[in-house]
């Protein structure tokens, strides 16, 4: 199976979201990785077949989606970046009603609702009302309606997005486990989720694809390009204006940075093993740095 | 069918909205049933639902006679206000029995149509619209049975004046709660991406949707009438609903049907008056992603036609109002009098032309929900 964009373009008013992007996707987990508009949602949506493009097209098999149309939705699975839900539902007839849209035969609906409340976890809160469960409860309602078709196309924005730690780690197992078939793609700002999930990631900046390569092989890049540092306090500013600091940490009276240059920053500095977080601080500069609070967040 | 299983939970969606309810409650017992009760207690005028006799017309006429000195009173005795409710009483039923004798209104309206027939005879103008319009008038006059004096002001004509004040109220404002939101509410919580990019979240979904805003036009019709009975019939009882609607204010109605009769036509044209505005609805909710903005342009659609009304007397408001949803809701409007359209040089009778009409149109207009909605993109 390959989902192939087709030199995909999107345009709002003129303002370029995306920009003749091209991607072969197989079975397997392809995670694209950007800062705030970079074109990920854009793309996804598209892909999706929610948004039109102003040019190109996406495929399955060599044919275009928007011709499949029903055909292309029956075994597609979307959770959108931001989503609402109809609060006087109960996460349970919510299921039922999206099992409804979804095609699912009658007598199935009822057994597949439960086993995927299950599988993300809201086995016991079913004939909750919608309106009374936490925000993460409500993205793992988001997702078990993306999953609940058996899609053998899995289109996730920021699916991670207000899970705690454990939820992710269950999810990411999951996603894991159901790509073994099927093509999933993934969009999130979360680079520990890339690290063990996405066999390829697609780097994007201003809607242009501006690196495709797999986890290994951008960090197999970085190498020779990370570097720590323990220095004193006052000279932090120093490296600042002439590098790019990661972490900062302190270390009695000293204190370590972590520095992405092409060149070892001091005689004293010490090359690193890098991570993805490196290669996306490496790739992002400015914008890593405006999208903080998800750098941090991934940390 | 995949669209029916939808259209439960679209249904659902609709029903499960607490303002609805309150609305309609506060609206229904806290507004309506009280007013009625105060009403209730108002005097009952007088119909002559058969040919009086001779002797009741003697009487009457006697009877008359008799009150007319007691209904002046002096300044140092005036009436006193049950007397003077007894004497109304009496003036009413004595003139009822003596205008029925007289052959009621339908003797006056066929002396008039004739005259006109005549004239235009005289005139030359029995090939033209008019004429035709007037015959035909005059055919349907001469149809009717007896129409009695007076008024009826029994359950019937406080069940069928419900259709067309209060409940016309209630039922457009609760379409405009209930419906205004049937596509909007969905861009704007952000649910579309899941509609959309479900197998059936297309064209069964908006088959669903619409068929799910028919069965609540449906319910809302069915909970007012159901109101309607249950808070009118006590107090009044259910005589009368035999009578002419030439009994109650519909004097001039050329149509030939009783009150029980036209009670189930009036719901029927509600209803479908109901659901073409259910269908103009959901095409402006479709277009829009905010459903106060929905909800105000339709509301804009229902109201200008009767703004329009009260403020200006022309006859170009009229002929608007007499289109609206407004006009075809209301019912009564269709019934009032006889109004023929010229359509090539035939007269066809207004109810008979304006609710095909509205059926006519609400097809492409639920043709243009589809593709409001196909084309409706996630922003």
């Amino acid at each position: 199976m390959k989902l192939h964009i087709d030199g995909v373009s999107k345009q709002y008013k003129g303002k370029v979201a995306l920009a003749n992007f091209e991607a072969e996707f197989t079975e397997g987990v392809h995670a694209l990785l950007g800062p705030n508009g970079a074109g990920k949602s854009t793309l996804m949506r598209i892909i999706a077949g929610v948004l039109r493009p102003t040019s190109g097209k996406v495929c399955l098999d060599g044919e275009s989606t928007v011709a499949m149309g029903e055909r292309y939705r029956d075994v597609l699975g979307y959770l959108p970046q931001s989503f609402g839900l109809y609060k006087n539902f109960t996460a349970e007839r919510f299921l039922l009603y999206i099992a409804a849209l979804k095609g699912l035969d009658k007598s199935v609906a009822p057994r597949k609702v439960a086993e995927t409340l299950s599988l993300v976890g809201l086995g016991d809160v079913g004939k909750l009302k919608v309106g009374k469960l936490s925000g993460g409860m409500k993205q793992r309602l988001g997702i078990a309606q993306a999953l609940l078709n058996n899609p053998k196309v899995l289109i996730v924005d920021e699916p991670t997005a207000g899970l705690d730690p454990k939820e992710r780690i269950r999810f990411r197992n999951l996603l894991s486990e159901f790509a073994r078939d099927r093509i999933v793609v993934l969009s999130t700002h979360i680079i520990s989720d890339v690290e063990v999930v996405a066999q390829d990631v697609y780097l994007m900046n201003r809607g242009q694809l501006l690196a495709k390569n797999t986890a290994e092989g951008f960090l197999a890049d970085m190498v020779g390009k990370v570097w720590t540092l323990t220095c004193a306090e006052r000279e932090i500013g120093r490296y600042e204006r002439k590098f790019q600091v990661g972490n900062v940490s302190r270390i009695g009276q000293d204190v370590k940075l972590r520095i992405l240059s092409d060149q070892a920053p001091s005689i004293q500095a010490v090359a690193a093993e890098p991570t993805l977080e490196d290669m996306y601080l490496y790739y992002f500069k400015e914008e890593a740095a405006a999208d903080e609070v998800h750098v941090v967040d991934a940390v | 069918m995949k669209s029916m299983s939808l259209t439960r939970f679209e249904l659902y969606k609709i029903l499960s909205r607490k303002s609805l309810w309150i609305f309609l409650g506060l609206m229904l017992l806290c507004f309506y049933l009280p007013l009625q009760i105060v009403q209730s207690r108002n005097a009952t005028p007088y119909y002559q639902a058969t040919p009086p006799t001779l002797q009741q017309v003697q009487a009457a006429k006697a009877d008359l006679k008799k009150i007319a000195p007691l209904t002046e009173g002096t300044p140092s005795s005036p009436i006193q206000p049950a007397l003077a409710e007894s004497l109304n009483q009496r003036y009413l039923r004595d003139n009822a029995i003596i205008t029925s004798a007289k052959g009621g209104a339908k003797a006056g309206v066929l002396q008039s149509i004739q005259f006109s027939l005549q004239r235009m005879q005289t005139q030359g103008q029995t090939s033209t619209f008019a004429y035709r319009a007037t015959q035909m008038k005059y055919k349907m006059w001469k149809a009717m049975p007896f129409i009695g004096g007076g008024e009826y002001n029994g359950g019937g004509a406080i069940m069928m004046d419900f259709i067309k004040t209060f409940g016309f109220v209630f039922f457009g404002a609760m379409l405009l709660i209930g419906l205004a939101p049937l596509f909007s509410e969905e861009y704007s919580i952000g649910t579309d991406s899941f509609l959309q990019t479900a197998k059936h979240g297309k064209r069964t979904l908006v088959t669903a949707k619409l068929m799910a805003a028919g069965l609540y036009v449906l319910v809302i019709e069915g909970i007012l009438q159901v109101f309607n009975a249950a808070s009118t019939l006590p107090f009044y009882g259910i005589q009368g609903l035999n009578y002419p609607i030439q009994s109650i204010p519909l004097y001039y109605a050329p149509f030939h049907l009783v009150i029980w009769q036209y009670m189930i036509v009036a719901v029927i044209i509600q209803l479908i008056g109901g659901w073409a505005f259910a269908a103009a609805m959901a095409l402006i909710s479709s277009l829009s992603r905010s459903s106060l903005i929905s909800f105000f342009v339709s509301a804009g659609v229902f109201l200008v036609p009767e703004l329009l009304h009260m403020l200006l007397q022309k006859n170009w408001v009229e002929t608007v109002m007499n289109f609206s949803y407004t006009g075809l809701t209301q019912v009564s409007r269709l019934f009032n009098t006889f109004l023929a359209y010229n359509l090539f040089g035939h007269p066809v009778l207004y109810p008979a032309l304006v609710i095909p009409l509205a059926i006519l149109v609400s097809i492409p207009i639920a043709r243009l929900v589809y593709t409001a909605y196909y084309r409706h993109q996630v922003a």
